[in-house]
């Protein structure tokens, strides 16, 4: 702990800018934009939210509505289109547009990983730091609780509340988020127990701050690196996780274009039509990169010493 | 160290304890059963679900005039664990009584939950007259015990205990060839990435690895089997007996770990072999060889070592979807069926086998962890 390896880091830089204060942030910032390959993920991710919230007017038919053959206005022919100017994705079993299916399962994917992480941190975040810094019983109680759910297989425990409460995508983000808030809470702790010891924080104590603001404005901020990094590689873990629990008939329901359900629906034609499991699973694939490239570059630019 | 054991072993047990009652509260919300269905006549309903015990209250429950005192009873108790352990606690040196505070606290846990529990879902039951009724958790719980995971309630006549003893020779298997490509693969190619860093060897496991990570196994899965079942007829699909139809499914099933793995030990290696006991070991004139395998490679091997058990749960969930895409008839595939079926006794008694063996994995872990590294004592007081 006490040697940091900063020769590696950014020397070049140190000399640049010297004497000029930088924060922690800002020179986060400045490490992040170096990393290439995290920036071009951060672009596929923009592009992604954007396709995501305007999917209504990117996607050219509605995911859920058979498609008319444009020549004989017929339904009944047009399913199983091999992907061409009009459907560039091709159509399903149901005539539907697969390029707009895929459009809107951006923004089921993203949705799940977004909502499910901030549930993730609204139970893992409160554990942490009342189990941390108040320590004691307090802490022996929250975290037998946590070590009883991370001793749950991650994945079991999704689809046993899936099977519980029914498929559907509020409850994906339930299970998701119930799921993985165990190693945030014991992340959390184990950044306030180290933070909890410093001359700061004893100095709060010491003139009568309340310890609920001592753990949210004095020992939180300071955790959050580790906290936002964690979070960053959850999301797409959370995607993956919803992508198989649709794959096996579990997550999102039917009409919703989830990109697993895609899959696998795909997949009893893929003697055929290949590209109705190819396009969804190279979206779903993307997304997953993209996150991960950006996670890697968040993690270096945010905690230098971890680097992996 | 037998002492390590068994204080790790008799920790599970809480684990599992608390796992069982989360798995068995969930899967007792839906009012749908395995048993309901439109056209069902009510009675059939009801006289299989009496065959099956499920007529019974789901919690220790004294029905009839006595509801109260029961309810009364789990309270007190739960209150009496607490302020035992909190009494226990106060002598913190003495080893045994701590462990006594921990176990009686989780206890103490469990029954408030069990109380919770009792207020809100009632002893909904439907037997006549008054008396005590253990309930189905505590039945539940006891036959486990006894070896007995419960009941299946869509394969007829078979208990889960049986399924999962005809089906986990095909899983241990699978699990066993992937866990072996896992090693074989990703240690050398991670070792020869750090060795060769940033070359097009380097470059390319980075790549693997990046591919392996974000690519889920499913879509892996299936875009391998349209290539070389489907396209160049290398492989037969959906076939299951022969040696060749693990190349596959082990493949698919250990290319998420592999990729995780094959970063590690690069990370580690390259650390290890910028540290000065490397440099006096190539000074005095050793081997290539000799100074990166028993110099480098050991010392590497600690960190990745570290996550290998999560690497090994990740193959034991992962199995679950690669069984069900190849049709291995192993305990994922029949666990995801029982799941579409809604079959509950099938759900719990597999996700507390799991649950139990990726336990005992980690433990296994950490006790090589202790072979590997002789500066960890697993002995008394090592680990609080």
């Amino acid at each position: 702990m006490a040697i940091i390896h900063t020769s590696e880091v950014d020397t070049p830089l140190d000399f640049a800018q010297a004497g000029k204060a930088r924060s922690l942030w800002g020179d986060a910032w400045v490490r992040l934009r170096r990393n290439k390959l995290s920036l071009i993920g951060a672009a596929i991710l923009l592009v992604l939210a954007v396709v995501a919230v305007a999917a209504p007017v990117i996607a050219p038919y509605s995911y859920d509505k058979t498609v008319r053959d444009p020549l004989t206005k017929k339904t009944i022919r047009n399913q199983f289109h091999f992907p061409w100017a009009e459907h560039p994705f091709g159509t399903d079993d149901q005539s539907r547009d697969e390029f707009s299916r895929v459009v809107y399962g951006t923004s089921i994917s993203l949705s799940v990983g977004l909502i499910s992480q901030i549930i993730v941190l609204g139970i893992g975040i409160p554990i942490g730091l009342i189990a941390g810094y108040y320590g004691r019983w307090v802490d022996m109680l929250l975290m037998r609780i946590t070590d009883i759910m991370y001793a749950f297989p991650t994945v079991l425990f999704a689809v046993v509340i899936l099977a519980s409460l029914g498929p559907s995508l509020g409850n994906i983000y339930l299970a998701i988020g119930f799921t993985f808030w165990p190693p945030m809470a014991r992340l959390v702790r184990s950044q306030v127990l180290s933070l909890k010891e410093k001359e700061y924080v004893e100095a709060a104590q010491s003139i009568g701050v309340p310890p609920w603001r001592i753990m949210f404005t004095g020992i939180l901020p300071n955790a959050l690196g580790p906290i936002i990094v964690a979070a960053t590689f959850g999301i797409p873990f959370a995607i993956l996780i919803e992508a198989f629990l649709s794959f096996i008939g579990i997550g999102v329901p039917p009409p919703q274009p989830s990109w697993g359900a895609m899959i696998a629906r795909g997949r009893d034609q893929i003697r055929s039509e290949p590209y109705l499991v190819l396009f969804p699973s190279a979206a779903l694939a993307l997304t997953l990169f993209a996150f991960n490239f950006f996670g890697d570059g968040l993690r270096d630019a945010l905690d230098p010493r971890s680097r992996r | 160290m037998l002492a390590y054991v068994i204080r790790r072993v008799l920790a599970m047990i809480p684990s599992l304890l608390g796992i069982a009652l989360i798995t068995f509260s969930l899967m007792h919300i839906p009012k749908a059963g395995p048993f309901s269905s439109e056209h069902a006549n009510p009675v059939v309903t009801a006289r299989l679900e009496a065959a099956y015990g499920l007529d019974q209250p789901l919690w220790p429950a004294f029905y009839g005039a006595a509801t109260g005192i029961g309810q009364g009873t789990t309270l007190v108790l739960a209150v009496l664990a607490v302020v035992g352990s909190v009494l226990l606690r106060r002598r913190r040196n003495d080893p045994i009584q701590l462990l006594v505070a921990n176990l009686l606290i989780t206890v103490g846990a469990l029954l408030g939950v069990i109380f919770a529990l009792m207020l809100f879902q009632g002893p909904a039951t439907r037997l006549s007259g008054s008396g005590f009724a253990v309930g189905q958790f505590v039945r539940f719980v006891g036959n486990i015990l006894h070896g007995d995971l419960g009941t299946s309630f869509s394969q007829v006549d078979r208990s889960v205990t049986g399924i999962i003893l005809d089906s986990a020779g095909n899983s241990f298997v699978l699990g066993l060839t992937a866990f072996v490509v896992l090693v074989g693969l990703a240690m050398p190619l991670g070792i020869l990435a750090a060795v060769r860093q940033n070359t097009w060897v380097d470059y390319a496991a980075s790549a693997f690895s990046l591919i392996g990570y974000s690519i889920p196994n499913f879509v892996m899965g299936i875009v391998l089997i349209l290539v070389t079942g489907l396209w160049l007829r290398l492989i037969p699909i959906a076939h299951w007996g022969d040696p060749v139809d693990l190349i596959l499914p082990a493949f698919v099933l250990a290319i998420r770990p592999m990729a995780v793995l094959t970063r590690l030990t690069r990370a580690s290696m390259l650390e290890v072999l910028n540290q000065d006991y490397i440099r006096t070991a190539r000074s005095k004139g050793l081997a290539g060889r000799a100074v990166l395998l028993r110099h480098g490679l050991r010392n590497a091997l600690l960190p990745v070592v570290t996550v290998m058990g999560d690497q090994l749960g990740d193959l034991v969930t992962g199995s679950l979807v690669v069984e069900s895409l190849f049709n291995v008839p192993g305990i994922g595939h029949f666990f995801v069926q029982s799941v579409g079926q809604l079959d509950y006794g099938m759900i719990m008694g597999t996700t507390l086998f799991y649950a139990a063996l990726v336990l005992i994995i980690n433990l296994v872990v950490d006790l090589l962890y202790g072979v590997i590294d002789p500066r960890v004592r697993l002995g008394a007081g090592a680990r609080a």
